[in-house]
């Protein structure tokens, strides 16, 4: 962690000294890592080491978890979103997430679920179709779908749920986007296609994937930072964590010596 | 796989077919019969006692189990969700309690329960307070639905929506709801079905059969007619009649039913 940041980078959310815990498991340890504007950000790390904790920080979805709780910081736009006076709701709703399962709302059509996270929060919006149709758009999925608008949401494959979910979540107009393992579940052909929407998406929002796979954080992350036993080993821009990362541990990682 | 034993399968699925089979036809014969005899029987009585006494006997019932249902469906509704939905709280353990042991008590005891404390103590209105012991026969049946539709929503969903920024309730409201609410619907239809047609609970309430005359010059709650006329041979022909009209009130709320449990767009 010793690069200097070109100027034209700004940080849009930081995690200062965070540690988060599950009941007496000490999941994250003392984690300090800038998230930069418009950029993608990787986390990477073999499973339990707590990228998903971290993610789930971000946007206060880990208190939700029964016993879970945190100690230090995470700054969006430099300002804390633990203080006492910020509404969970609002940092919700300016940090979306995306899900390793597509979980769209069932029972419900596929413009239903669109628009779903505006009438949840009580949002008062005029013109929902229109939101509706750039949110698809944005996800490539407004050409496919818009004559199965009213269809319900079921009938859709994985991937389109998929990237269903992702158009519903920016239907709020989040400023970052936190994703955990997106491709999880997806065929190949399917992750790059999700692969190329986040590429797009970089230009309007500030961007957080956890993957499993080091290939997709090479292509799509500008920087990537590599956990490890709920420690941050390393972070730093994508092409040097995979050409000549400091750490050993994240060297053996990635050439696949463990994990 | 060698011939014979395709033979053999063959001749095993044919026995179990046929046998299962006749199962249905032995179910289905003593329904028939006993439908013809419904609407043959019953149809005389009706002609005998002209049609308008089976529009009155028709509004006692519905009124009974209308009120009961308009006041016990979103209670056992409302209170299902509450249940399941913030399970680990202490009122929704009592109300999961509650829920399962009302549901268990047997029809005869609600009546004689109600009866012991609204009408020998109030004495009046006992048409209200029949209601009230059907009420307590729908609540908790529609709790129980409830909550068992609830908890069968998968936590990811719930999890999707607090990430939108949904509060609880909002969760509960606009997506927890829209999922059940196909089979809560038709829970609900069967529920006022089964109230509708319940003899046990009103057994005690005689002052029952006061009240619906006064109001629209009705009769009594249909199977309190059944029950009463079967019991008296010069009155068969009634109770044919009451029977009738309340096996097809029963019937087109079932038909209500199985309509709810379609859930729209899934034609
Ligand atoms: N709800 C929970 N309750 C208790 N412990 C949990 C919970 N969720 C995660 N943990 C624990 O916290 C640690 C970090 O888990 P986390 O899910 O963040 O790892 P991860 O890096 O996302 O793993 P994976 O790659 O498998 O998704 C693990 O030891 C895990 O067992
Ligand atoms: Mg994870």
């Amino acid at each position: 962690m010793t690069r200097s940041d070109p100027p034209d980078e700004t940080e849009k959310m930081r995690a200062d000294c965070l540690n988060a815990w599950f009941g007496e498991l000490h999941a994250l340890k003392d984690i300090t890592l800038p998230v930069i504007e418009n950029k993608v950000t990787a986390v990477i790390g073999p499973s339990g080491c707590g990228k998903s904790t971290f993610v789930r920080c971000l946007n206060r979805m880990h208190e939700v978890t029964d016993g879970a709780r945190t100690s230090g910081d995470v700054l969006l736009d430099n300002r804390s979103i633990f203080r006492a006076d910020v509404d969970p709701v609002s940092v919700r709703q300016r940090v979306g997430m995306i899900f390793q399962r597509p979980n769209p709302f069932p029972a419900m059509t596929v413009r239903e679920n669109v628009v779903a996270g505006l009438r949840l929060s009580g949002a008062d919006v005029r013109d929902v179709d229109s939101v509706a149709e750039d949110a698809l758009r944005q996800v490539s999925l407004w050409v496919e779908l818009k004559e199965r608008l009213d269809a319900p949401v079921e009938r859709l494959s994985v991937e389109q749920q998929q990237r269903l979910c992702i158009a519903r979540c920016l239907a709020l107009q989040p400023e970052v986007v936190v994703m955990d393992e997106p491709c999880a579940l997806l065929d190949p052909i399917a992750t790059s296609r999700i692969e190329e929407i986040i590429h797009g998406l970089r230009d309007r929002y500030t961007i957080v994937i956890v993957t499993h796979s080091m290939q997709q954080a090479a292509r799509v992350s500008d920087y990537t930072a590599f956990f490890y036993l709920g420690e941050l080993v390393e972070y730093d821009d994508a092409d040097v964590i995979f050409t000549k990362p400091a750490d050993s541990r994240t060297e053996d990682y990635i050439t696949g010596r463990f994990g | 796989m060698t011939s014979a034993l395709i033979r053999r399968r063959r001749t095993v699925d044919a026995v179990a077919r046929g046998a299962a089979a006749a199962c249905v036809v032995l179910l289905l014969a003593p329904t028939a019969i006993a439908l013809t005899a419904l609407v043959t029987e019953g149809a005389r009585g009706i002609v005998g006692a002209g049609g308008w006494s089976v529009v009155r006997a028709c509004a006692g019932t519905l009124m009974l189990a209308g009120i009961a249902s308009a006041v016990a469906i979103p209670l056992g509704v409302g209170g299902g969700l509450y249940i399941n939905e913030y399970r680990g709280g202490t009122l929704a353990r009592a109300g999961r309690w509650a829920a399962g042991a009302l549901s268990e008590v047997p029809a005869v005891v609600i009546g004689l329960a109600v009866h012991a404390l609204l009408v020998a103590a109030v004495g009046r209105f006992s048409f209200l307070w029949g209601a009230a012991a059907l009420a307590l026969m729908i609540a908790p049946t529609m709790a129980h639905t409830t909550a068992d539709a609830a908890r069968s929503v998968p936590e990811s969903v719930r999890e999707a929506a607090i990430a939108l920024g949904a509060s609880r309730w909002r969760t509960t409201l606009f997506v927890v709801s829209r999922v059940v609410h196909a089979r809560v619907a038709r829970a609900a239809w069967i529920t006022a079905a089964r109230a509708a047609g319940a003899t046990a609970p009103l057994l005690f309430m005689t002052e029952a059969r006061d009240w619906p005359r006064q109001l629209t010059s009705g009769d009594d709650a249909l199977p309190l007619q059944v029950f009463d006329a079967a019991s008296r041979p010069d009155a068969r022909a009634g109770a044919w009649a009451a029977a009738l009209v309340l096996v097809t009130v029963a019937g087109v709320m079932s038909y209500f039913a199985r309509r709810a449990a379609t859930p729209r767009g899934h034609t």
